[in-house]
């Protein structure tokens, strides 16, 4: 139908790419200049960087990389802005992760985000542990809703504090991310002696 | 609209957070580490190092203008257009009213003065004159940055032209106009929020003045009339402006400001001319009106060292009632042009008596401006 290409030509004009930004985020975070590197530390992983596909209706697919590091990079940040978090973890350890998968699914009159994560990690000279770690968030942000939407007024009203309050696939994708990220790091801690 | 929107996009880039760039050394150092580079890899991690440190002067608070100039003195273009509801939409529920909300054989001007009877069908093709306007603009801010004083003016000025037509054909004309401006003194008191946002408060005073005229000649029947309506108000007024810093020589702002009054007064008069005599009535003392309104106003400013150039876009809009308590001064030249005058009165009197009814109709008016102008520092 032709509005479709009236909505790529919008959105190319606006010229919006959503950006993954998957990291570990803490409340008060710690200025830091240099990230330290740990030759004990192994990181392992199916794709260098985390990945998330991004699959709209009305766009091509697209795979998007987490702008803010590789996987070695998330691990090495952790270790140096936290050191006391993980004693044993500094003296080495291998971490494996074996499935990523963060997908941003939009099918016109509903819209799927979902995040798994499955890895194993030792810590030192112990067994291999293995974590895993899902969630999904299913919504009606889409494209199309928005354009339908956007005829009116009223429904322009009610569906724009929802968009906003349920966030943009961008917002959903580093998000759930962010908190795949966060538990994986939390479960390293508290195997990792963490003394609180 | 658009023009606003274009240059916000060409001139509100950002610099960029540097973190993505310096993991990008810091991952590539890695692998160098990896080959055994050592030395090329610290002077990677060494850049990556350089990166996040952020330099003073990208936290740096807005340009102001330096301290010791004070005054900010300029001119602006101002181009405006106004909008009015009064005269056909009287579409009220009350009975006494309604019918001078005009019919097609009784019909209303569609701007601010309720003309009287008029037959045949008047057909107005509203052609607004030119209504650009250069006007002052003066602040004053203090030597601490904390508090200042501002100067602000809108002037708006047109004319609408109409044929009135019959079966024979054209025969009449009119014009109506509308000429308004509003003066604004008002404190303000300014406060930073963070690096790239300030607001500033603002306590007022605000004198407007507006006068509307219609001139008609209608020559079937051998008639013309003329009136005028000069309204003023002075008011107290409250406000705020917003500035977001968009990059370090644009920022723009939006703000609003509330006013409410009643120290108002209308004055009107209104003559007519016809074979049989001439007649005028107007008012007896200045009626009492109340105004309220609201103004909103957003741009963009690009301070260049002592000079700024800058962009407006505002709108004026005045709700306001009058009351007449007395009957308005008849005079007339004979008997019938006396009892025309009389009977017109009271076809359209719902415009400053309640005829009755509990409260008296308000009408409204807004303006809107589009403002360009540039100012100096002294």
């Amino acid at each position: 139908m032709q509005y479709r290409w009236i909505w790529s030509f919008i959105l190319f004009l606006g010229c919006y790419s959503p950006s993954l930004r998957i990291y570990r985020p803490y409340p008060d975070e710690v200025t830091f200049t240099k990230v330290d590197f740990f030759p004990k530390v192994i990181v392992l992983a199916p794709t260098e960087f985390p990945e998330a596909l991004l699959d709209h209706d009305l766009r091509r697919k697209k795979i998007l990389k987490n702008e803010y590091g590789n996987w070695e990079s998330l691990v090495y940040k952790e270790l140096s802005l936290h050191p006391k978090n993980y004693p044993k973890l500094l003296q080495g350890g291998k971490i494996q992760i074996l499935e990523f998968e963060l997908s941003s699914v939009d099918s016109c009159f509903s819209h799927k985000a979902s995040v798994k994560l499955k890895a194993e990690y030792s810590i030192g000279n112990e067994a291999l542990r293995y974590f895993e770690y899902e969630d999904q968030s299913k919504n009606y942000n889409s494209n199309c809703i928005l354009g339908l939407s956007s005829l009116t007024l009223v429904p322009l009203l009610w569906f724009i504090p929802y968009l906003g309050f349920q966030g943009n696939s961008e917002d959903q994708l580093n998000q759930l991310g962010r908190n795949a990220i966060s538990a994986f790091f939390l479960e390293l801690e508290k195997n990792s002696g963490k003394s609180n | 609209m658009r023009l606003f929107f274009l240059l916000i996009i060409l001139f509100g880039q950002n610099t960029f957070g540097t973190e993505v760039e310096a993991l990008k050394k810091e991952e590539e150092a890695r692998s160098l580490r990896r080959q055994g580079r050592i030395s090329e890899a610290l002077e990677l991690e060494k850049q990556a190092e350089n990166l996040r440190i952020v330099p003073i002067s990208q936290i740096e608070t807005p340009s102001f203008p330096s301290l010791t100039k004070n005054w900010n003195i300029g001119v602006a273009l101002q181009s405006n257009q106004a909008i009015d509801s009064g005269g056909q939409n009287w579409f009220t529920n009350v009975p006494n009213v309604w019918f001078q909300s005009g019919s097609p054989y009784h019909p209303r001007f569609p701007f601010a003065y309720q003309n009287k009877s008029d037959l045949p069908i008047s057909w107005i093709k509203p052609e607004p004159g030119a209504n650009g306007a250069f006007v002052p603009v003066i602040s004053y801010r203090s030597q601490d940055q904390k508090w200042g004083i501002r100067y602000r003016t809108t002037r708006y000025q047109t004319d609408f032209f109409g044929v009135t037509s019959s079966s024979v054909g054209v025969v009449g004309r009119e014009a109506i106009r509308f000429g308004y401006q509003d003066h604004k003194l008002h404190l303000e008191i300014h406060e930073i929020l963070s690096s790239d946002w300030r607001v500033s408060w603002n306590f007022g005073l605000r004198y407007a003045q507006w006068d509307t005229g219609f001139n008609k000649t209608n020559t079937e029947f051998n008639r013309g009339s003329f009136g005028l309506e000069t309204s003023r108000y002075l008011a107290p007024q409250l406000g705020f402006i917003f500035h977001y810093n968009l990059s370090s020589n644009l920022s723009l702002f939006f703000g609003g400001d509330l006013f409410f009054s009643t120290l108002g007064q209308l004055q009107y008069r209104s003559d007519l001319i016809e074979a049989s005599g001439f007649s005028r009535t107007s008012s007896r003392e200045p009626l009492a009106l109340n105004a309220y309104g609201l103004d909103i106003r957003t741009g963009l400013e690009v301070p260049i060292g002592s000079d700024k150039l800058f962009f407006i876009w505002e709108s004026n809009s005045t709700i306001w009632r009058a009351n007449e308590s007395h009957y308005p001064n008849f005079f007339a030249s004979s008997e019938d042009s006396y009892r025309k005058s009389i009977s017109e009165y009271y076809r359209s009197s719902a415009i400053y008596e309640s005829d009755g009814s509990k409260k008296v109709l308000s009408r409204s008016f807004g303006i809107g401006t589009i403002m360009l102008g540039y100012s100096h520092a002294i």
